[in-house]
């Protein structure tokens, strides 16, 4: 795609843009700000977003409520064992016209939407997995020999449950690489519930969020955050973070070696500067720093790093491993 | 598109980088010029003599060397740039826009390139101020301290002599605790009154030595061969006034006969130009030639010393029927093992015996040597 050579202000409107998108949003989710970042700069720099959390944390209203204030058509797939590929992707159907004339019709599915929640999804077999992560992948869906095009933007917002893991089948690494960001929500702290109380008790605020920006908006700003400069110091960053992971290649870092079983590929060195973009358009900035890359890192890279068995049993978890990594590979930039 | 803000923070990023080059440099010079001082110092007083020369020419070369790394260290406008991205708040913007001057501007959007300048140009105030904040710690106190010190030290040495004689002179005996003097110095008997009151002390050993032993023999006759050796360890005793503790009686030295040679030859050890018992007056004690003894390094030259005017009387020295006596008794010879073991350090202990008793001789020494030293003291 060419990039479109922004118009004089265009940064400074988008920058405005998202940070009028992040104050609503805080005000409707309470005590999530971090997870409203990361959320609005994975959607912007058109990824897809796993979010990991206990049931009643939000995750639902949190997508609806970025779909409200996007202006974006968004659509919720409730995953269970028994859930077809074609419930998500669509199906042809047999179809009777006024004439008397027969013939099939596509029928597409709930991923035919902008904003598309997948709720625990994790709980969906393997072949609607699939499906589902093909049409993330490609961005179209292939249905009798026909290539359907996905609409624009397009952002899958996938839940899963930590716990009540029986019946569950847990996505393999090769899938959830195709997620840009994997967010956990937290419990949110005692000042945020009693806040909770004040904003969502009687109504669901997403119900009546106004949108402040619409699909072109959107896309507009995806396409400006290509164009933000990336010097070749924050490149090299990029490298060295990926590599800092990967416990084979020389570079990598002692936790690594000691720690981790596969690295990070490829693909999350390109959503690290991709969400580095749009985190340097959220600061005020056309050009990336290696701050940005920081701030990313952690949930860039969560889903992307496995363990050793060792480090598992002796206590470790993916994130404090990380987040060694990530401070060990800071001091030398 | 360098902005000339921009070019002026670099200029006062580069100063800055290069005086805390100027300062390490300087902290290196002035531990290098210390260390080359006190490395000067030592050898001139231990080795060898040292010109004065030698270690300005030193010192000459260490700080040429320091002020042409400081010269070649001029810091690049990319590290001036990374420096300022680091610790002046500049977000990556400097090295951004210089890679984007001298790379290839036009894959880059204008107006980002334009965000940037506008972005860097607002940081530059900043980060004057931020650098003009920064504490310039020199760190040069102590290293100018330790430099000042030690040349003042080595200047101090290197105006004294070499302590060690040039080679070509011979080997001088020496006394281990006389450095810092000149070996004339140390060897002078007249500034060596310690020595004198310890030859002195031990001249009347061996006759008290026999006068104990004669009173002894009243009332506790020793066997008959026992005599032999006492009177064979009364020459030794009496050799022993004449050569340090720690050197025994060379194989050169008179061969031990009977008692009288013994004596006798002690006799002649302890006074040059005098003998001892039946001899007393007419033999020569050669070893009292100073340039016909044997130098013994590393222990007092008590064969050198002469000390005409403490000589005790010639009564004392020649009655040979007073012989060296051996102590039989086990706990007059521990008690006086035990005397030496508690002399202080500081005195020169003589060297013990394979049994590790020490001979009445060697006992008497070492009291004359505490006991002269206490003296002093």
């Amino acid at each position: 795609m060419t990039a479109i050579p922004p118009a004089d202000g265009a940064y400074a409107d988008a920058h405005r843009q998202l940070l009028d998108l992040r104050a609503l949003l805080d005000r409707v989710i309470v005590g999530q700000a971090e997870l409203v970042t990361h959320l609005i700069t994975a959607v912007f720099a058109g990824g897809h977003v796993l979010i990991e959390g206990l049931p009643g944390l939000g995750k639902t209203h949190l997508a609806k409520a970025l779909a409200a204030a996007l202006g974006l058509h968004w659509a919720r797939v409730q995953c269970t064992p028994d859930l077809m590929p074609a419930d998500v992707t669509g199906a042809e159907i047999y179809v009777t016209a006024a004439g008397g004339a027969s013939t099939f019709e596509f029928r597409p599915g709930p991923v035919f939407a902008q904003l598309v929640l997948v709720d625990e999804i994790n709980r969906a077999t393997p072949r609607t997995q699939a499906a589902l992560l093909e049409a993330m992948q490609e961005r179209q869906v292939t249905n009798a020999g026909i290539t359907h095009r996905l609409p624009q933007p397009f952002c899958v917002l996938a839940t899963q449950n930590p716990i009540e893991l029986e019946g569950t089948y847990p996505l393999p690494e090769a899938q959830l690489d195709r997620f840009m960001f994997k967010l956990q929500v937290p419990f949110p702290s005692r000042e945020s519930l009693r806040g909770m109380l004040d904003v969502s008790l009687d109504a669901e605020p997403s119900d009546t969020l106004r949108a402040i920006a619409g699909p072109d908006d959107v896309l507009r700003i995806t396409e400006l955050c290509r164009t933000v400069l990336l010097g070749d110091r924050c490149k090299e960053a990029a490298v060295d973070l990926i590599v800092a992971t990967q416990p084979a290649v020389g570079g990598a870092s002692a936790d690594a070696r000691r720690h981790i079983r596969y690295g990070a590929s490829p693909r999350a060195l390109q959503s690290v500067v991709r969400a580095a973009r749009v985190r340097a358009l959220m600061s005020g900035r056309a050009h990336v720093d290696v701050d940005d890359l920081a701030e990313i890192a952690l949930p860039v890279l969560r889903h992307r790093i496995l363990l050793r068995l060792e480090s598992e049993l002796d206590g470790l978890d993916v994130d404090s491993t990380l987040a060694s990594i990530i401070d060990g590979w800071r001091l030398r930039l | 598109m360098d902005t000339p803000q921009v070019q002026t923070l670099l200029g006062a990023v580069r100063r800055h980088l290069w005086l805390g080059h100027l300062h390490a440099a300087g902290r290196l010079a002035l531990w290098g010029t210390a260390g080359w001082m006190l490395f000067a110092g030592v050898v001139h007083r231990v080795a060898w003599p040292v010109p004065v020369g030698a270690v300005l020419l030193g010192l000459a070369v260490l700080w040429t060397a320091m002020s042409a790394r400081v010269a070649r260290q001029r810091p690049a406008d990319a590290a001036c740039a990374l420096w300022a991205d680091r610790h002046l708040g500049g977000a990556s913007a400097f090295t951004t826009l210089l890679e984007l001057d001298r790379g290839n501007p036009g894959a880059a959007s204008a107006q980002a390139v334009r965000c940037l300048e506008e972005f860097a140009a607002l940081r530059v105030p900043q980060g004057l101020v931020l650098l003009a904040e920064r504490p310039d710690a020199a760190h040069l106190s102590r290293p100018l301290v330790s430099a000042s010190v030690c040349t003042a030290l080595a200047s101090l040495v290197l105006t004294l002599p070499p302590a060690v004689a040039p080679t070509s002179q011979g080997p001088v005996a020496s006394v281990a605790g006389t450095v810092g003097r000149s070996a004339p110095e140390a060897d002078s008997p007249e500034q060596s009154p310690l020595v004198g009151e310890i030859a002195r002390a031990l001249r009347e050993a061996p006759s008290d030595a026999a006068t104990a032993r004669e009173s002894g023999r009243g009332g506790n006759e020793p066997a008959p061969g026992a005599g032999q050796v006492d009177e064979h360890r009364a020459s030794e005793a009496a050799a022993d006034t004449a050569m340090p503790p720690g050197s025994k009686r060379s194989a050169s030295g008179p061969t031990p006969g009977s008692a009288e040679d013994a004596v006798a030859d002690a006799g002649a050890d302890r006074l040059p130009g005098t003998g001892s018992g039946r001899d007393a007056g007419d033999s020569r004690d050669e070893r009292a030639d100073a340039a016909a003894s044997r130098p013994v390094r590393g222990t007092i030259p008590v064969q050198a010393v002469d000390v005409p005017d403490q000589r005790p009387s010639a009564e004392r020295r020649t009655d040979r029927g007073r012989t060296a006596t051996y102590d039989e008794e086990p706990s007059t010879r521990a008690a006086s093992v035990m005397r030496v073991d508690a002399a202080p350090a500081a005195a020169t202990p003589p060297v013990a015996a394979a049994d590790l008793r020490l001979t009445p001789t060697e006992t008497i020494y070492v009291q004359a040597w505490l006991k002269a030293s206490s003296r002093q003291r």
